[in-house]
């Protein structure tokens, strides 16, 4: 006999693991052809709160011959009992252990998660190598932004399932069951197979040579009949893609309790750090009414009294006020607030502000980025301080005391004169309060968080060198000096992390063995900082003779191979190549919606796109 | 125009995987189920509108209830009658509604939590259970948390708050107590107590998922001269 209830009397948060939650999905295993347990490689908190796992767990619960179970990281002290007890993980809606699925699958959402997701494996008694896993493990398979260069895991992973998921995964499941009734599945024909389908790159079918000086000489195909690139897939008609109408109700509070409503893929800017304006292209918009219509029915089901906007650029939507407004009609009697989080501030008006205020307030952020002008453009922010501050102005006079800016350090082309213009753009926003006739009571407060730049894949930056240690610790102290008023808070991120982050984001698979040994050592939760330790990955570092900096530090050359030329996101690198000159002009690029800056996603087709028509 | 509200109780169980859920969880599994059940509810007036949701004497984490109790304030005009069905429709199964009405007791009256343990250890023994019930003619004392001392923790005796104690065996490595408990908001004990104190005299040791368990299911709540609360 055993007591799952003693297991859990003993750890904190014990619902982080009961499952029998409201809208779970239970199925009757005898008409299942095809398990698969959707693993979160972080706690239950974040992984219930993200979106793409609740499309993705309702796609595939939407076949009728597919059962997709949850699971999710557990937390250190659970973790302890499992081991202590000598248990597996196990998925949430049936208890079963993660090494009996048919396909485990596993979002991967943030470098700093690899840790977590090895943690997972061995603790279910999973090998970590896909070359030692036989026919009876499952098919382990990875997707989510980070797949776009999961080349430090390709070792671990069978399969990775590049772009959006909503008709590929069912897809990837139908194969499998197809191959597994007609008796022809083994492990290796069905992933030779998959490698054929558009949208899924298997890591063992590609050789890596390498040149004299370490960089990548060369990605091979085993097989002739796979695909030389990898093209991303996604959904031709956002309209027709599938909404979770009714996600699992956590029994715990979750780090996003609310209706998620997703209005667009994809953002029309182009700033140049940013990996997800580029990965998620081409601009596919929702109907407006089509949302309303999706938002009203996920209230019926949930009972949240938040509906939040989601994109990479709420206000660029097109149909933001035929969108709001349709929401206002009835969310004010149902005592739902609404929140629209990726404000622009060009774009933030008066209107705004009441629309997003009837019924609860929250903090407004707006994000510069960069603390001059031309920093601004050589990132291509296109965005004003004039902008910036009559965003605030609106805040204030809405009787706002306090507002919040992002901003960035390490950008390409960088002085201490930038680092400057963030504490004067700071000080330009409370001057700006000031200057408000309208302004509340009471003193302001800006808040400046200021994260460290990290160069990343399929990006104009993706060749740039990121700024040490050292200089990330100097740029932070130096800008603390600036910042000598008390009205302004500052807070910076940990340097330290975000250079682990930047090697394992542009790394090879010759960090694989980086971090089999991190999990050999027990390295887990490295997005906590309280279990971060950054001389455990050095010294992992110099036990594996990797050098950070050749990742991290090293300008790389525009004819450079790079891991993830394997994989076509869509963008051109050839497009990204003249952004990165552009960038060191300070020329700006003009947004989808002024024009056509060429950046060859729109071949991959969409509905409701800004893009030109696709020249065939 | 202000609509007028009156005030109605719900009674609910809490069993199985919702014993792990606390209060504070509690609250917003509830709010969320009335507004899915379209139960309209009085709500605050202040600048983060929340509804009213009284409830009763929360359990902690871990422990099952049969006799939970919620005050809400819906419309006069409303019809109460079918609230538990339509709750019982958007709640999960663990939660069950099984009563309603206009209360005419407040949840200060509520006196003694009635409780029954449940303890399965391959240690438990005829023996074992006959020394339960002189044990606490004396003081018992555990171990509690408090910031009074340095250590952060003091001895703290649970006697005078125990009214009664029933130990029965029901088979070797099993036991079964029913335990009557204060409750009132000053003497109110946390019937986990009962089973630390237990582990402390008895030498038990029940952290093994493999073979010990215990339960605590609170079964009944009671208001002066021992009348049941409802």
């Amino acid at each position: 006999m055993f007591y799952k209830d003693t297991l859990l009397k003993q750890v904190l948060k014990p619902g982080r693991y009961t499952g029998g939650e409201y809208g779970q999905v239970i199925k009757d295993l005898s008409g299942i052809k095809c398990r698969w347990a959707f693993a979160f490689p972080d706690t239950y908190e974040i992984g219930m709160s993200n979106l793409g796992v609740r499309i993705l767990y309702g796609v595939l619960n939407e076949q009728p011959d597919v059962y997709c179970e949850r699971t999710y990281a557990p937390w250190v002290d659970m973790e302890e009992q499992l081991v202590k007890y000598d248990l597996p993980i196990t998925s949430h809606e049936t208890g079963t252990p993660l090494k009996e699925f048919d396909i485990l699958g596993f979002t991967l959402q943030y470098e700093l998660c690899y840790t977590n997701v090895l943690n997972m494996l061995k603790l279910s008694g999973i090998p970590l190598l896909a070359s030692e896993r036989g026919e009876d493990y499952p098919i382990v398979i990875g997707g989510g932004p980070c797949s776009y260069n999961a080349e430090p895991l390709a070792d671990f992973f069978d399969v990775f399932s590049i772009g959006e998921g909503e008709e590929a995964l069912p897809e990837f499941s139908r194969l499998y069951i197809n191959m597994k009734e007609s008796g022809e599945y083994t492990k290796e024909k069905f992933l030779h197979e998959a490698a054929k389908i558009q949208g899924f790159y298997v890591p063992s079918l590609y050789d890596v040579s390498y040149n004299d000086d370490g960089t990548i000489k060369e990605y091979k195909p085993v097989y002739d009949d796979i695909p030389k690139t990898v093209t991303k897939r996604i959904i031709a008609d956002f309209n027709k893609a599938y909404f979770p109408d009714k996600p699992v109700m956590p029994y715990i509070e979750c780090v996003q309790d609310r209706i998620t409503l997703e209005i667009m893929r994809g953002c029309i800017r182009g700033c140049r750090f940013c990996q997800a304006g580029m990965i998620y292209r081409p601009i596919r918009e929702k109907d407006a009414a089509l949302l309303n219509e999706q938002a009203r029915r996920t209230f019926e089901n949930t009972g949240y009294d938040e509906i939040s906007l989601c994109s990479l650029s709420t206000s660029d939507y097109t149909g933001l006020r035929e969108l709001t407004d349709g929401l206002l009609s009835w969310t004010d009697d149902n005592m739902i607030s609404l929140t629209l989080p990726s404000l622009r501030a060009d774009s933030f008006t008066d209107e705004l502000m009441k629309k997003i205020s009837s019924v609860r307030t929250s903090t407004l952020t707006f994000a510069p980025e960069a603390g001059t002008q031309r920093l601004r453009d050589v990132i291509n922010k296109n965005l004003t301080e004039e902008e910036v501050l009559k965003a605030c102005k609106v805040a204030f006079s809405a009787g706002k005391t306090a507002v919040k800016l992002y901003f960035m350090i390490g950008h390409p082309t960088e002085t201490d004169e930038d680092i400057k213009g963030i504490a004067d753009l700071a000080k330009s926003v409370i001057n700006c309060f000031y200057e408000t006739e309208n302004r509340p009571k009471g003193k302001p407060l800006v808040t400046i968080s200021v994260a460290c730049f990290i160069p990343k894949p399929f990006t104009a930056f993706q060749w740039e060198a990121q700024d040490t240690l050292e200089e990330y610790k100097r740029k932070q102290q130096l800008l603390g000096s600036y910042c000598n008023d008390r009205r302004i808070k500052y807070n910076y991120h940990d340097a330290d992390g975000s250079l682990i982050e930047a090697v394992l984001a542009r790394g090879d698979r010759r960090l694989c063995k980086v971090l089999e040994l991190a999990c050999e050592r027990g390295m887990k939760f490295d997005a906590w900082s309280e279990y971060f330790d950054f001389n455990k990955w050095m010294q992992l570092f110099t036990d594996c003779s990797v050098d950070p900096a050749f990742y991290a530090n090293r300008k790389r050359s525009d004819d450079e191979v790079l891991p993830w030329d394997v994989i076509d996101c869509g963008v051109s690198k050839k497009f990204l190549s003249n952004e990165k000159k552009k960038a060191y002009e300070a020329k700006t690029t003009q947004c989808c919606a002024e024009g056509c800056a060429g950046c060859g996603a729109n071949r991959l087709g969409g509905e409701n796109r800004w893009c030109p028509n696709i020249k065939k | 125009m202000v609509p007028e509200y009156k005030k109605i109780r719900l009674k609910f169980q809490k069993t199985g995987n919702a014993k792990f859920i606390s209060h504070l969880d509690l609250d917003r599994t509830m709010k969320s189920v009335l507004t899915r059940a379209k139960v309209k509810v009085e709500h605050t007036h202040g600048y983060n509108p929340r509804p009213y949701l009284v409830f009763s004497l929360p359990t902690s984490v871990g422990t099952e209830s049969l006799c939970e109790f919620l005050d809400i304030k819906i419309p006069t005009e409303d019809d109460h009658t079918d609230i538990p069905e339509r709750l019982n429709k958007n709640l999960p199964p663990d939660i069950r509604v099984t009563d309603v009405y206009i209360p005419e007791t407040d949840f200060k009256q509520i006196t003694d939590a009635e409780y029954k343990l449940v303890i399965i250890s391959p240690k438990i023994t005829k023996e074992l259970a006959d020394k339960i019930k002189p044990l606490f003619s004396a003081p018992v004392f555990i171990e509690k948390r408090t910031k009074k001392t340095e250590s952060g923790f003091m001895d703290f005796d649970i006697t005078p708050y125990v009214k009664s104690i029933d130990a029965e065996f029901i088979k070797d490595g099993e036991l079964e107590i029913n335990t009557v408990v204060s409750a009132e908001n000053a003497t109110y004990i946390n019937p986990e107590y009962i089973i630390k104190a237990l582990c402390k005299y008895l030498e038990l040791d029940l952290s093994d998922p493999n073979t010990c368990l215990y339960t605590v299911l609170r079964t009944n709540v009671y208001k002066q001269n021992k009348e049941t609360f409802n």
